[in-house]
């Protein structure tokens, strides 16, 4: 029906339930007068209703009043409609309002009185039982309890409440026995039963937990629930059918003693029966106490169909009795186990579990977990703050973001600086936190520190992260403090990132190793100092080089590969990483290609040879840089047994060699080597080869050139200026010395003509006399005129001719008779024929036949 | 018998005159003549001085380092000196001033790369001797 009534009622019970353990008491030991016990049910009034709502509440509550049947049914209509029946037990008399009094007075047990209008409405009661005052004495203490009374009056208790079903009885000895047929009896009552001369009753009989007697010669009798009179009577009615005397019969109750159930986390779960003063304490020690992980803030009481939960750990903690409700008969104690204990039995570790908090599953407890140092869930207490749970936690740790500690209250995620608040102590920067709360603390880590004073160190450094800079704050300063590069750092590719979006390459290994006072760069709040990670040379992945950081090297080198570069280096440190050139490299001729950076990527030269051997200025080797291609190309093969190899060499790096010589054809040149070496290479000339006319043509010049060579005359001086320098694209021509005749210049040539072994052309050197000349062409023939050799002379001004007398050469051996042969002059060794005495002869022998002819003619 | 002696002593003339053979030559070896210190032929126009002079520098320069330096050029021009000897000797004037001018021209560039030579290694620079053609 209403729904802040139903939970007042729920307030209402929690406060009967405190005070329960007080009130009942106090009416049982009240020794002053009568007492009633009554229910009562309160119609309350809407705020600002008028008389006519009031009217309405009354006939409401005299309907009830005629519909209830008792006070079991006054429960239960109570529960129909939605309210609540609270319950009196056993309250003076005496102390009830007036209006209370004389209703009281006059009902009769299971009576309902005339609704009664209160202050917050109707109120109805019912009468459940009454009492007359005590005859004898009881306990003192009990009575200062009862004088000291201040509990709740029970009009006051407002609509809702809740009372114990049965009447408690006073604790302690056995009640005398007399008129007191009110008390009704229950389980655990220890009766003792009067029945003169019989020895079977002798001894005590206790109400089991069903309530029940078992009385010799009668056997069960229920008595639960019902009052001592009515058992009295009942028995006495059962023993008259046994016994005829039955004067001195009677039963009283000797100790009221209560009959547990402690289950759940306890050592020994199961039935106790404890004295009727017993405790919650007692009833866990009877069952073997608790055990490690009980949950000692939701002990729970079941109790018919009612379930009292409550916090025994307050208890422990405060002494205080209210806090626990007063054990009845046939109650239940369940201790529950801790959420901590897990859904898997294993020993409880109370060190670690409890570090983990006290608030078990409890929706209501405020979970405090991240960078603390005992993370969990902690039970709620009013006045607790953040601050308060995470000392609670046992602190932060130190790698916690206290600036970024999250808070998240009725669903509502608040930031808690806990730096902010220790500096200034400003409570108003702590967030409100009440059950159900959670504090999650990050990781210092997992903060993204940004601000107009942070700079960033990435990388392979120990401690990378963002750091606040101050002005003045060098690049090594920042360094420093992210704890330096570590062992794989590259510091010699390190990249600072500028708040603009440039990037800028520092080399930290070379600034420190030369120490030239480069200047270090500039750290600007905003920029990010990158630390990129070495680079193995054993790395697999060459994808971790990047381009623009990488140079390739192929070719005739024993390591050709890419590798990671450094400007400053140059082109002999690359050679000689990738291992230095092979055996057959060509290092005349290295090729570099550029990146394209600068546009056409046409590729430079470099004679590395003439380098090594001529030496020269170190800023002559080319400069390479990322991105360039290094080719150091292959020496051919053999040209006469691998003639396929040809094609890999480029014209213009050979020389040609042709003619007489052992292995002519095209060699691998370049300008250092000589002609003797292309000579040599070409396995030389060969036994056939003239060595005066060697020719050399030369290809790399405007125009067409050639060079002759007399290399035997190199041969007999050793004089080295006759060789001519050749290159690459020359030819060299070895001719053979017996070439057609048409190939000898005229001018070169001595002719012997006439009566010589072998008349021809000699070639004839000025060193040469005519004798040499005359002995080269196998002498005079025996029909040479040796007295008329004729030298015609190759005159550049007159025409002339000098004979030469061997024989009387031979006959005065007078040099300075020999006649002057050059080359281009003729040498005519006329037959004896042409001798003027022989030609006298015949002039005289034509001349004797004429005048013979003559004579005979004249003689006729 | 008269006129006819003297007809075949007509024939035997004129046939003989008809065999004409050219002077003897001279100067083949002349280089010889010349290194026993003969002098000059007298029959010149100063071209045999000349030739001394040009051989005497031919000898200069053979033992100012060209003989060492450069032995083929100077044997060529020896060569060149031998002909220009014998062809003076020889009658042969004007060829012999030809060949006069060629050995100077070939003592001229000896001399001019004993020089560079010089001024190089006084530089230090390279020692290799140039080439050429002869």
């Amino acid at each position: 029906m209403n729904r802040g009534r139903a939970v007042l009622g729920v307030l209402g019970l929690a406060l009967i339930g405190a005070f329960g353990s007080a009130l009942p008491a106090a009416a049982v030991e009240s020794g002053n007068g009568a007492t009633v016990s009554f229910k009562q049910i309160d119609l309350e009034r809407p705020p600002g209703a008028g008389a006519d709502e009031v009217r309405t509440l009354i006939a409401f509550g005299e309907t009830i009043r005629e519909a209830v049947s008792g006070c079991a049914d006054f429960d239960e209509l109570g529960r129909e409609l939605g309210l609540l029946a609270v319950t009196f037990e056993r309250y003076p008399i005496e102390r009830l309002p007036a209006d209370l009094k004389n209703l009281m007075g006059r009902l009769d047990v299971g009576a309902v009185g005339e609704p009664l209008e209160s202050a917050r409405g109707v109120r109805l009661v019912m009468v459940c039982d009454r009492s007359s005052p005590p005859k004898v004495a009881s306990d003192p203490a009990a009575r200062v309890r009862l004088a000291n009374y201040s509990g709740p009056d029970p009009t006051n208790f407002g609509p809702a409440g809740q009372g114990g079903e049965e009447s408690q009885a006073p604790p302690g000895a056995a009640l005398p026995p007399g008129p007191k047929t009110g008390m009704r009896l229950r389980a655990g009552d220890v009766v003792a039963v009067k029945v003169d001369g019989e020895d079977a009753f002798a001894e005590t009989f206790q109400v089991d937990r069903r309530g029940r007697l078992f009385l010799p010669e009668i056997g069960e009798v229920v008595v639960a629930g019902k009052t001592l009179g009515e058992v009295r009577e009942r028995i006495r009615e059962a023993l008259a059918k046994v016994y005829r005397d039955l004067d001195q019969f009677d039963i009283v109750v000797r100790e009221r003693r209560l009959l547990l159930t402690v289950l759940g986390y306890v050592q020994a779960p199961g039935p106790i029966e404890l004295p009727g003063d017993g405790t919650l304490q007692t009833a866990l020690s009877a069952a073997g106490g608790l055990m490690p992980g009980a949950q000692l803030d939701r002990l729970q009481i079941r109790r018919g169909e009612q379930t009292l939960t409550f916090d025994y750990q307050r208890y422990l903690s405060s002494g205080d009795d209210e806090i626990v409700p007063t054990l009845r008969t046939l109650d239940v104690v369940f201790v529950p186990a801790s959420h901590l204990i897990g859904n898997v039995q294993v020993d409880f570790n109370a060190d670690s579990l409890a570090a983990s908090g006290d608030g078990a599953d409890d929706r209501n407890a405020i979970r405090v977990f991240g960078e603390v140092n005992r993370p969990g869930s902690f039970a709620f207490k009013p006045g607790m703050s953040v601050v308060d749970m995470l000392m609670r936690a046992g602190g932060v740790t130190r790698y916690a973001g206290v600036e970024q500690i999250r808070v998240i209250h009725r669903a509502q995620p608040a930031v808690f600086d806990l730096q902010s608040y220790l500096d200034t102590g400003d409570k108003a920067l702590i967030p409100p936190i009440g059950e159900g709360a959670t504090i999650f603390v990050p990781m210092r880590r997992e903060e993204i520190r940004a601000g107009a004073h942070t700079v960033y160190v990435m990388g392979e450094v120990f401690s990378p992260g963002a750091f606040e800079t101050k002005p003045g704050a060098s690049f090594l300063d920042i360094l420093a403090n992210a704890g330096g590069p570590t062992r794989f750092a590259d510091s010699r590719q390190m990249r600072i990132l500028r708040a603009d979006g440039t990037v800028e390459p520092f080399d930290l290994q070379r600034h420190m190793d030369r120490g030239d006072g480069t200047p270090l760069p500039a750290i600007r709040p905003g920029d990010a100092i990158y630390v990129p990670e070495k680079t193995d040379m054993n790395e697999k992945s060459w994808l971790k080089v990047a381009p623009e950081r990488a140079i390739r090297i192929i070719g005739a080198v024993n390591r050709p590969g890419r590798y990671e570069w450094s400007d400053e280096m140059s082109l002999l440190d690359l050679i000689a990483h990738a291992g230095g050139p092979t055996s057959r490299a060509e290092i005349s001729d290295i090729q570099i290609i550029g990146d394209g950076r600068d546009g056409a990527t046409a590729p430079a030269e470099f004679d590395l040879a003439a380098f090594i051997a001529k030496g020269g200025d170190i800023d002559s080797i080319p400069a390479i840089r990322a991105g360039y291609t290094v080719i150091v190309p292959e020496l051919p093969r053999d040209p006469v047994g691998n003639r396929a190899q040809w094609t890999r060499q480029s014209s213009d790096r050979s020389i040609y060699v042709m003619g007489q010589v052992g292995a002519p054809g095209r060699y691998a040149f370049n300008p250092s080597f000589s002609f003797l070496d292309v000579l040599s290479a070409a396995e030389g000339p060969t036994a056939k080869a003239d060595l005066h006319r060697i020719r050399i043509s030369h290809r790399n010049g405007s125009g067409a050139r050639v060079t002759k060579l007399n290399l035997a005359l190199y041969f007999e001086t050793g004089d080295e200026s006759l060789l001519p320098g050749v290159l690459p694209g020359d030819v060299i021509f070895v001719p053979d010395r017996d070439r057609s005749w048409l190939e000898e210049e005229k001018e070169e040539t001595v002719r012997v003509l006439g009566a010589v072994g072998r008349p021809g052309r000699y070639r004839f050197s000025d060193d040469m006399t005519i004798l040499d000349l005359l002995a080269e062409a196998g002498g005079p023939t025996a029909d040479a005129y040796q007295e008329k050799i004729v030298v015609v002379n190759l005159s550049c001004c007159k025409d002339e001719a000098k004979t030469f007398d061997l024989v009387r050469f031979a006959q005065t051996g007078d040099f300075s008779r020999l006649p002057v042969v050059r080359p281009g002059d003729t040498v005519y060794v006329p037959p004896k024929s042409q001798s003027e005495w022989r030609i006298f002869m015949n002039g005289v022998g034509d001349a004797v036949k004429i005048l013979s002819v003559l004579a005979l003619v004249a003689a006729l | 018998m008269k006129p006819g002696i003297l007809l075949a002593a007509t024939v035997v003339l004129a046939l003989a005159s008809c065999t004409a053979w050219p002077e003897p030559g001279t100067g083949g070896m002349a280089e010889y003549a010349q290194a026993g210190h003969a002098p000059p032929p007298a029959a010149d126009d100063g071209t045999a001085w000349t030739l001394i002079a040009t051989i005497d520098r031919l000898r200069r320069l053979g033992q100012q380092g060209g003989l060492h330096r450069f032995p083929a050029r100077i044997q060529v021009a020896r060569r060149w000196a031998h002909r220009a000897s014998r062809e003076l000797a020889g009658g042969l004037v004007g060829d012999a001033r030809l060949s006069i001018a060629v050995l100077r021209q070939r003592l001229d560039e000896i001399e001019k790369r004993l020089d560079r030579e010089a001024t190089q290694s006084a530089e230090g620079g390279a020692k290799r001797p140039e080439t050429g053609e002869l």
